[in-house]
């Protein structure tokens, strides 16, 4: 046999002008390698990063970096709130970067759905994106069928650069409000004027402490250890929950109550406080508008028989709580977001923030009732702010509920909704009414989706976009809890194709406007360090007591004066004053006062409530994918007492079938006794092998506040009824 | 098979497969989806299968007869296997297979770049994309063979070389040539499996370079 020479070097020069052969023989057709005249030196450089997701802990963390690859991540030591550690889900964070899994380049896919995936350049993304911006702007006339929803899977500051993005090319239909906190927000707003939390460093100064719905053991871990630290002083902590949780397991007391009461507990209790002239006559009179009425509320209309009726909780046990709470001093509330996410939860936080302010422990070291701040926010949000191109039609975003968003997006009109751009978020797997919110996605001309990893919203878009982590971009971080601020610098390159936010929007500017000239105003370039700067002002500045922004760099600043919310007793309500009465309140419809509102009830058909809290090794979607959280438990489970088990002929392990009109969930049973016998526990997690989402059974329902301060109601996530059935 | 051989120089040796791995390389740089280059390309690769009696002709003859009509399934199967955005079903990266982490950018990562480094090369996009992707280490192989045409220090670069298939993609290539084959839906990548194993393990079992 002749070898066939001629085909060899016929295919060569063809191959060449693939690979680049064509040049001549001396010079090899480079690739993806390329040639260097010796080697970088190896370096070692530890760098500040700042965890950007939706917790208290807001980590400040130090990541060490060898040769461009990060080696670990820990906790930064200047910041005395992380106190040098991290949480489990921090410390997989390399597992994240550098995880085979993440989306790597831009991707379109080929019948939204289908499974079909082809890579695509970052130009070829851009142009597709623009192209249909500039079409149904053509054919709307505005820009207002495009759908921004964006919210809390990073709240590094420059991440609004998303909302940016929209802003730049007209006014667009935005999703709005926010699933997690509103109804507790819009409550403190109207008893203090805003939300606003002692330093949480400072809870170790407390006497007294009530963990009231929040679980830090598994959510805020680093706030656990002033808690100890004030048990080591001698303060005594009792938790209130419906589910003994593993923060009840380190407590003194742990009251298991009827979810949906609370309001009923902390009345229950300032009636005892009123009978028993425990209450703090000189604060009321000093700082309060309308404790008298709430007084004239109490005596008419709450016994403890009544309240111990309600929550399940013992008279006994109320008048004890009650004497040892306004006895106590200081004495520290500490409300968590899950009792407001009920169709009375504002109101019941309105009844708790009550209990601090009849007992003199508003504006106390180590007292209040402290849920959340937002006062060391107060950046210039540079990257967000642009205006609408010239002559850009209408005159403002239109709003749809980002808690409705399904139903609200199917039923826009004038123009109806036609293209979705989807950021830090999962709706897909973590709205309610999933099989809705499925519909609104099937129903759009065009879906955008910036992810890390695949997932069920990835699954149901037309390009995806792959961003950087928070070590590959740089930025700047403060927390909604304790008042550090963090700069997060960029400690590697990002890997394979990913790019910032503000980066997306950038290029999204110039190709916009290569198509279309003055169709976006984005910059199409900056440096993203620079940029970091631009979001400081003189008032941020002073607050944080730092003269230049750049002092940043030598490691978290800790803001000003925030040891102690509201010391100097200059409210921010209407009347300056702690509102009982709130003229605010009623005219969003509610009652002026604390009263009681009637908590939502199961019914014959779904006699069962299903909680649905976090879950210990995620934050929402994020982290229970990686595999060392996989490695813990790879697999949901539905808890419910043994004896409503029994009455289902439930065995442990058994599958089960949770079920309501909307949908339902097929989970193993976890028989437990940290749950109450009317009530199952599904925690709302994310498996990516798994073809598991508890919200199949989740409605949308409105929590009752929200409206005021976040633009739109909560969502009563606990007022889930079901019902079980043996699989 | 001894005769064919001969009738080639070892420098045009050399250069067969300097340019058989560039070809392998193209195709996990996703860049052979012309029609016409792998129209050329299979022309090399029966060429290259005569001389060394590989016995791939049925595996190029997948490729041959894949036409354009099938080429999206192709695609998007090799996207599934290689690219994402799903988990990958067969990651083309050293360290998912050799580390314990089964994570990018790991030791065996690094250890790679120092291979690069000894012959003053390095990734275009050092320290974003991962020095261990399959299209890297065999697109660095097919550079040290075009060297061995090119520079004084045979000895060196043919040790390199050695080194460099034993200690790296020879370590891995099998479990991920496997995880393809099971994992492949459309004959089209599955025959590429067959084209590759057969091209590495002919240099792996017998050093034909020398």
């Amino acid at each position: 046999m002749k070898l066939k020479r001629r085909t060899f070097l016929k295919g060569a020069a063809a191959t060449g002008a693939l690979v680049g052969l064509g040049a001549t023989q001396t010079e090899f057709p480079f690739q993806g390698l390329m040639k260097v005249d010796g080697s970088d030196q190896t370096t070692k450089k530890v760098f500040q990063n700042a965890c950007p997701r939706n917790c208290y802990d807001t980590c400040s963390m130090l990541t060490t970096v060898e040769d461009g690859v990060i080696q670990f991540v820990e906790g930064n030591p200047q910041n005395t709130y992380t106190n040098g550690t991290i949480c489990v889900k921090g410390n997989v964070y390399p597992r994240t970067v550098y995880s085979p899994d993440r989306i790597k380049y831009p991707m379109r896919q080929k019948g939204r759905g289908s499974g079909n995936w082809e890579r695509i350049s970052w130009d070829e993304a851009y142009t597709e994106i623009a192209e249909n911006i500039l079409k149904i702007k053509k054919e709307y006339g505005s820009t207002l069928p495009i759908c921004l929803n964006k919210y809390s899977g990073n709240f590094e500051i420059m991440h609004y650069g998303i909302e940016g993005t929209m802003s730049s090319i007209g006014y667009t239909t935005r999703a709005t409000g926010t699933p997690c906190w509103p109804a507790g927000i819009d409550a403190q707003t109207f008893d203090f004027g805003t939300i606003l939390n002692s330093d949480p460093e400072k809870m170790q100064k407390s006497k007294y402490i009530i963990l009231w719905g929040v679980n830090p053991a598994w959510t805020a871990v680093h706030s656990m250890n002033f808690i100890e630290a004030a048990k080591a002083n001698g303060a005594k902590v009792v938790v209130i929950d419906p589910i003994l949780t593993n923060t009840a397991g380190k407590a003194h007391d742990f009251i298991q109550i009827k979810s949906s009461t609370d309001g009923a507990l902390a009345l229950g209790m300032a009636k005892y406080i009123l009978d028993n002239g425990l209450f703090d006559q000189q604060w009321l009179e000093k700082n309060s508008k309308g404790y008298r009425e709430f007084f004239g509320y109490l005596d008419n209309n709450i016994t403890l028989e009544w309240a111990a009726e309600k929550t399940g909780v013992s008279v006994d046990v109320i008048e004890n709580l009650a004497r040892e709470y306004a006895t106590t001093k200081p004495a520290n509330i500490w409300i968590g977001y899950g009792m407001q996410r009920h169709t009375n939860g504002g109101q019941n936080v309105r009844a708790i923030d009550a209990l601090a302010a009849i007992t003199g422990n508003v504006g106390l070291e180590g007292g209040g009732a402290n849920y959340a701040q937002l006062d060391s926010w107060g950046f210039n949000y540079h990257a967000m702010i642009h205006p609408p191109p010239e002559g850009s039609e209408g005159e403002a975003n239109r709003p749809v509920n980002m808690n409705n968003f399904a139903a609200d997006v199917l039923a826009a009109e004038d123009p109806p909704i036609k293209m979705m751009w989807i950021a830090g978020r999962n709706p897909v797997q973590q709205d309610p009414e999933t099989t809705l919110i499925k519909k609104a996605f099937h129903a759009m001309d065009f879906v955008v989706t910036a992810d890390l990893f695949m997932n069920k919203t990835v699954e149901l878009s037309d390009i995806v976009l792959p961003v950087t982590t928070p070590f590959e971009t740089p930025g700047v971080n403060v927390s909604y809890w304790h008042y550090w601020m963090t700069l997060n610098e960029q400690a590697i390159k990002p890997l394979h194709e990913s790019k910032s936010d503000v980066e997306i929007a950038m290029g999204l500017s110039e190709k916009m406007n290569e198509l279309e000239p003055g169709s976006c105003t984005y910059p199409t370039s900056g440096d993203l360090n620079e940029w970091v700067g631009k979001e400081f002002n003189e008032t941020i500045l002073e607050q944080f007591g730092m003269n230049t922004w750049e002092e940043i760099k030598d490691g978290p600043v800790k803001m000003k004066n925030m040891e102690v919310a509201w010391k100097d007793g200059k409210f921010r309500t209407p009347s300056e004053k702690y509102e009982f009465y709130s003229e605010e309140a009623e005219q969003f419809g509610h009652h002026p006062l604390p009263v009681y509102v009637e908590e939502m009830k199961s019914t014959e058909d779904h006699p069962y409530r299903c909680i649905t809290p976090h879950w210990k090794l995620s934050i929402h979607s994020q982290f229970q994918d990686l595999d060392w959280m996989e490695a813990i438990n790879d697999k949901p489970y539905v808890e419910i007492h043994p004896e409503l088990a029994a009455r289902h002929h439930i065995k442990a392990d058994d599958l089960v079938k949770v079920y309501n009109e909307i949908g339902y969930v097929t989970v193993p049973a976890k028989l437990t006794r940290t749950v109450q016998v009317e009530e199952v526990v599904i925690y709302e997690t994310w498996y990516k092998n798994l073809n598991y989402n508890v919200n199949y059974t989740v409605k949308a329902i409105p929590a009752d506040m929200g409206e005021k301060a976040t633009g739109m109601p909560g969502i009563a996530f606990h007022d889930n009824f079901v019902n079980l059935e043996k699989v | 098979m001894m005769n064919l051989q001969s009738q080639i120089s070892k420098e045009e040796a050399y250069e067969w497969k300097s340019k058989v791995y560039s070809i392998l390389a193209a195709y996990y740089h996703n860049q052979l989806w012309n029609p016409k280059d792998l129209e050329a390309v299979v022309k090399v690769l029966e060429d290259y299968n005569h001389l060394y009696q590989l016995k791939m002709e049925d595996a190029i003859e997948v490729i041959k007869s894949t036409n354009l009509r099938h080429e999206e399934d192709c695609k998007f199967d090799f996207n599934k296997l290689f690219i994402g955005p799903y988990k990958l079903l067969a990651p083309p990266y050293e360290s998912t297979y050799l580390n314990h982490d089964k994570l990018l950018m790991r030791a065996e990562t690094l250890s790679v770049r120092s291979f690069y480094e000894k012959a003053n090369i390095q990734v275009d996009g050092k320290g974003q994309i991962p020095d261990d992707h399959i299209a890297l280490e065999l697109e660095f192989i097919a550079f040290l063979l075009h060297q061995l045409n090119q520079e004084n220090e045979l000895t060196a670069i043919k040790a390199l070389l050695e080194e460099f298939l034993n200690e790296h993609l020879g370590k891995w290539i099998d479990e991920h040539l496997d995880l393809v084959n099971k994992q492949a839906k459309t004959d089209y990548c599955k025959a590429w499996a067959i084209i590759i194993r057969r091209i590495i393990h002919l240099d792996l079992n017998r050093m034909t370079i020398s």
